[in-house]
């Protein structure tokens, strides 16, 4: 008896005839797909956890964690890394970063509580920000936590806390300044050029509550250029030194914030992620070169080498986490373009709005790659989680893989319309746990009270 | 009143101090520095007076001579007891006269004389003690002049015969006197308890090396009944090479016994000759087999058992520690320290005769790589930038200057190798000692140094690459004779590392490792935070707060830090006590403690005793001296009784408090007294990043000390005032408080 062969339906696809524009990489995507994630079947985890899902491979991110630390510290002696909480503050994920050896930032007064509810004691926090509500800094300031100023008012704030506290407490300046590599940050921090952080820091050191002991700059985000931090060590470093000399201050740390790129592509950039990207070794190897050379003098005059501290989130956690969606729906635009409803929007795909997620499939796809928009299911014009992607054609049920998306979407995803998915973690030994459970309605009404004159929508009755 | 006692007790002191000198004198003669030792040989001497009298008269004589031409007067000079035996001979041959006391006079000065020409004449023919060589020379000079001096009395005493039970008891003992020309066993039996005193372990070498001289005298040469005029040179034999100028073991033992051999032999020999001029060989025998076995030893090539102590001989019981602590601190004799090369945790990839390539000549190597889980990539491992360690900063393991170098051979693709550049690219790193340190297999176009430069230790130089032989991205190190790459490899040892054996193993503090396969390495950098306070300047004045927890009762008390004209750096107790200590970029540690008890000191210096300066060190090991720990009388006893010490072993751990923004620093000492009879100390000292070691308690022999720093302070100089700094007291200086956080 002969096997009998099915042949798979196809959907009909319209290709335009277009000439004079060649894609020199070829087609070579085509036929590439991803069905697991870490080991995990991406069907059975569907099948069990839901559409849409986040799913976060431990292992990765613990390799990540250690391949940043690993990168710096066999090229610079002092290095701190601290997990960088607004790029993904899931418990799980501050807690394997943590396991790892990470200190932790945070920025907001929600964030130093999630950061002490894990167990973090006060004196591995860097609390930065540019606004530290009183009872937060009071808090910080009784716990021992590293304070990063922000501006001159807060400086004032601190002082007055630490005066009543009876402490004195040891400070990081944000500085901002212009590498001339990047856009400069200049909302954040104490500006050096204008001559303001000078002033701050003799401010400090003329306060016995206060006492300068690390800066810190962020000069951007996505920063491409390895050069640009290259920059910024050698204007920091010349700070530290003026610092020092103006104001008899030891300074003990810079810390260099983030803007590691990851393995994305932002939109508008022509290159794919693999060839523009620096990797992790490469921003270490200018960051320690050139922080080598600017502290070499240092141990000649009694003062060690300043600890480097990293706050690199993206591109520790970006490709540890997955976003599976589901197709829902299809249908031909008027120009003659494919779109495709996919059950996650930029509601869960914030970063949609910025950089052109790849979207993989999880079985192979039949059928002519074609011009394709992914439209998300919020019932709003911009949800366009991808304006243009070439795809074969897609049926509903069809599960898509997004990846990198572990920075920011966990943070920045909006609730509007829709519940908020469940986030499973792939661990190391295989076996996989919930980290985050979907919401339902009364999460979503947990905070909210009616008066009781509004308990009722109809308390005259139906309206006509 | 007062005034009348203070005058008088200075009008007492050169005398007192003169009496110091020539007891300590006499006691140099049995290695021994204790006045009361020495005061017991006078007297011994002194017995027969004649002869005691015309001994003091020659060491006054030479004394005085030496102060007034301008040679050292140290109690320790050779010249010193030669001079003092060249006058004891005479006062046994003759009755003291005025020509006699001229004699005594010109003995003395020539002693003098002789002992310079001599004792430079042998240092340089290879570092070489002068002993009694004077004393012997110059005896047999005047012995044969007195013969035809008329105006001298021939000095017959009727030596009372006693006996004991045993003849080589009692030669022992009248040989041992007869070396002070005291041919008596009760003066031998004095002597014998002088160096038990001193020495338990030189009292042992002398017994055995008699014993074995006697039994040489027995059986080889057949005269037994001739030891006791000879058996001092078995002893002195025995004495000087297992335990003086050697330190003390199994072999230096062994050796010993062949020096007593050789004495008796030698002595024999000796006196066919001499006794034909009727001169007795007096200590010619003892010299000879000293000095035939040490110049011997001297010439090896190898440093190997027994260690010769030829620049600071000493005795054995403070030889064997000063050893013991070198071997846990400076690791194996022969081999050098360097710093791990890298930065960051490493593992190692081949260990010394490792399976692969380190064989002999270059059997003496390390190679280092990174491995996560078992493996040394990411990804697939097929690009070298896969692989954890490709491109990671090297570093100079010690400093030097750059004498060859190359970065010109690209990196191998992982699983390829060259085999004939083996080296790749490498930087070759002559030492100050001499020596050439290897780093090879190089990243192409990384090096940041140049032949000729000069490089500092920890100075970054290159990174780590895949050229030469080298399958997947590795650093090689060795450290060889010679410049020519590949020369045959010296051991070395790293220094300063935090090791641990497995990923998540504990970490420990390493000052000597030599670490084995897969072992992993990391440099112990050292912390300013912990350095500072703890920094000890010439000048620094420490003020405690002390008391013994059963009487309650504070002291003050001071500890401060001098310089010596050697340059040593040595912190000193208010009670005179002391101890030397090294300061290095990476540790602090205590050694050779003087002076009397110091409770307070020896808690100090048992809580602090090796401090690494690097905040990442968690555990760590140490073998200080054992009198540093406060004994029940009985345990002390039993511990000076055992021939070389009993063995003190201390393991330290250290973290940090963030409640009291200080790192806490243990101690648990354990002290071998006997196999099954361990002494338990702990010691807690918290280390304040402000002001150094802030409090500190100690539990031994069932009891608790505990201090508390009050204040830092400054000696005067000219033109320094002394000072007393309180601001440097930790913010809450309620002591009730401090000790309470500082209990075990």
């Amino acid at each position: 008896m002969g096997e009998v062969i099915h042949k798979q339906w196809q959907r009909p696809s319209i290709t335009p005839h277009r000439s004079g524009i060649v894609n020199k990489f070829g087609d070579s995507r085509h036929g590439v797909y991803q069905s697991s994630i870490d080991g995990a079947d991406i069907d059975r985890l569907l099948e069990q956890y839901g559409s849409p899902l986040f799913v976060l491979s431990e292992r990765k991110l613990r390799e990540n964690v250690r391949r940043v630390k690993r990168a710096f510290s066999t090229r610079y002696p002092k290095v701190r890394y601290a997990w960088s909480y607004k790029t993904n503050y899931l418990n799980a994920v501050c807690n394997v970063c943590h396991q790892e050896g990470a200190w932790a930032e945070v920025v907001s007064d929600f964030e130093y509580e999630k950061a002490r509810a894990l167990g973090v004691p006060g004196s591995h926090i860097l609390f930065n920000g540019p606004y530290k509500p009183r009872p937060i800094l009071e808090r910080a300031v009784e716990e021992d936590a590293r304070i990063h100023i922000d501006h001159m008012d807060e400086l004032y704030l601190l002082e007055e806390v630490a005066r009543k506290a009876h402490k004195q407490v040891p400070v990081t300046m944000r500085l901002n300044f212009d590498t001339g590599y990047s856009e400069p940050w200049s909302r954040f921090g104490f500006n050096l050029e204008s001559g303001e952080a000078l002033d701050a820091a003799r401010r400090i050191a003329a306060s016995n509550y206060l006492k300068l002991t690390g800066l810190h700059s962020h000069i951007g985000t996505f920063i491409l250029d390895v050069r640009a931090y290259a920059a910024q060590i050698g204007i920091m470093a010349g700070y530290m030194e003026e610092v020092e000399n103006e104001t008899g201050c030891l300074i003990e740390s810079l810390d260099i914030g983030g803007g590691f790129a990851s393995r994305n592509t932002l939109q508008g950039t022509y290159l794919p992620p693999e060839q523009v990207v620096p990797s992790i070794e490469q921003y270490a190897e200018a960051i320690t070169t050139a922080l080598m050379q600017a502290t070499r003098g240092r141990a000649a005059s009694g003062k060690g080498l300043p600890t480097l501290i990293l706050e690199s989130g993206r591109s520790v956690v970006d490709d540890a986490e997955s976003l599976v969606t589901s197709v829902v729906g299809s249908k031909r635009l008027p120009d003659g373009r494919r779109a495709i409803i996919v059950d996650a929007g930029v509601n869960l795909l914030f970063t949609g709005f910025w950089y052109n997620h790849d979207f993989i499939p999880t079985a192979p796809l039949h059928g002519i790659a074609e011009e394709t928009v992914l439209y998300g299911p919020l019932c709003m014009n911009i949800d366009c989680v991808r304006h243009t992607i070439m795809l074969p054609p897609l049926n509903t049920g069809d599960a898509l893989v997004v990846n990198p998306v572990g920075a920011y979407n966990n943070t920045q995803w909006l609730q509007f319309i829709q519940y908020r998915p469940n986030v499973v973690m792939v661990h190391e030994d295989g076996d996989i746990s919930v980290v985050r459970g979907a919401e339902n309605l009364s999460v979503v009404n947990a905070q909210e009270r009616l008066p009781t004159h509004l308990t009722s929508p109809f308390p005259a009755g139906l309206p006509d | 009143m007062e005034a009348a006692i203070r005058a008088g007790r200075s009008l007492a002191r050169p005398w007192l101090a003169l009496g110091t000198y020539i007891s300590r004198c006499y006691a140099a003669v049995l290695f021994c520095d204790s006045p009361a030792v020495g005061a017991m040989v006078l007297a011994i001497t002194l017995s027969v007076p004649n002869v005691g009298i015309a001994g003091l008269l020659a060491a006054l004589t030479a004394h005085l001579f030496a102060r007034r031409f301008g040679y050292s007067t140290q109690d320790q000079e050779p010249y010193v007891y030669n001079s003092l035996l060249v006058g004891l001979s005479l006062g046994f041959l003759y009755h003291i006269n005025g020509q006699l006391i001229l004699l005594i006079g010109l003995g003395a000065v020539l002693t003098v004389l002789i002992t310079q020409l001599l004792s430079s004449a042998l240092w340089r023919l290879g570092r070489l003690p002068v002993l009694s060589l004077p004393f012997v020379l110059i005896t047999w000079t005047l012995w044969l002049a007195a013969k035809s001096m008329a105006g001298l009395e021939p000095f017959t005493p009727v030596w009372p015969v006693d006996s004991f039970a045993h003849p080589m008891l009692n030669g022992l003992f009248t040989a041992l006197g007869l070396f002070f020309f005291i041919p008596h066993p009760v003066a031998g039996i004095f002597l014998f308890m002088g160096i038990a005193w001193t020495s338990r372990y030189l009292a042992l070498l002398a017994i055995a090396g008699y014993v074995t001289g006697y039994l040489v005298m027995q059986f080889i040469v057949g005269h037994p009944q001739n030891a006791p005029h000879i058996g001092f040179n078995f002893m002195l034999a025995a004495m000087a090479v297992g335990g003086f100028f050697t330190v003390p073991g199994r072999t230096s033992f062994l050796l010993a016994l062949f020096a007593a051999a050789l004495s008796a032999v030698l002595a024999v020999a000796i006196q066919q000759i001499s006794m034909s001029y009727q001169l007795p060989v007096l200590t010619m025998p003892f010299f000879l087999a000293t000095t035939i076995i040490l110049a011997g030893l001297e010439r090896r090539h190898v440093i190997a058992e027994p260690y010769l102590l030829l620049d600071k001989p000493g005795l054995p019981e403070a030889s064997y520690e000063r050893v013991r602590l070198a071997a846990a601190r400076m690791g194996e004799t022969g081999s050098i320290p360097l710093l791990a090369p890298f930065l960051g945790e490493w593992q190692v990839y081949q260990g010394f005769d490792g399976a692969h390539t380190h064989k002999p000549p270059w059997q003496h190597a390390l190679d280092f790589f990174i491995v996560e889980g078992q493996r040394s990539f990411r990804s697939d491992g097929a690009q070298l930038e896969d692989y954890h360690c490709f491109g990671a900063m090297i570093v100079a393991p010690a400093g030097g200057q750059i004498t060859a170098c190359r970065d010109d051979l690209i990196d191998n693709l992982p699983g390829e190798v060259d085999t004939v550049r083996n080296w790749g690219n490498y930087i070759q790193i002559k030492t100050a000692s001499g020596y050439s340190v290897v780093l090879a297999h190089l990243k192409q176009h990384s090096l940041l140094v140049k032949q000729g430069d000069g490089v500092t230790a920890g100075q970054c130089l290159a990174s780590c690459g895949n050229s030469g032989r080298s399958p997947q991205p590795h650093i090689h190190m060795h450290i060889q004779h010679g410049e020519a790459l590949g020369s045959p490899t010296i051991p070395f040892h790293l220094h300063s590392v935090i090791m641990r054996s497995g990923e998540r193993e504990p970490q420990t503090f390493q000052l000597i490792s030599r670490p084995a396969e897969l072992a992993s390495v990391a440099p112990a950098l050292r912390d300013e935070k912990i350095a500072t306070p703890l920094h000890l300047p010439v000048g620094r004045r420490l003020y405690f707060s002390f008391r013994n927890c059963t009487d309650e009762q504070w002291t003050q008390r001071c500890l401060r830090v001098e310089l010596t004209l050697l340059g040593q750096f040595r912190l000193i107790s208010d009670s005179g006590a002391s101890a030397a200590f090294e300061e290095s970029s990476d540790i602090l540690a205590f050694y050779d403690r003087q002076g009397g008890n110091d409770v307070f000191l020896d808690m100090w210096l048992l809580a602090m005793g090796l401090t690494p300066l690097s905040s990442a060190a968690p555990q760590w090991h140490d073998q200080a001296s054992a009198r540093l720990l406060p004994l029940h009388n009985w345990q002390r006893l039993l511990a000076q009784l055992r021939p070389l010490g009993a063995a003190l072993t201390s393991h330290y751990q250290r973290h940090w408090e963030p409640q009291s923004h200080q790192w806490r620093q243990t101690g648990q000492h354990t002290l071998c007294l006997l196999p099954r009879l361990p002494v338990h100390a702990t010691t807690s000292a918290t280390l304040s990043p402000v002001s150094g070691c802030s409090t500190m308690v100690m539990h031994a022999a069932g009891q608790q000390w505990e201090a508390v720093f009050e204040a830092s302070g400054l000696t005067a100089d000219n033109g320094v005032p002394s000072r007393v700094d309180r601001q440097t007291l930790p913010p809450q200086a309620d002591v009730a408080a401090k000790i309470q956080g500082a209990e075990i």
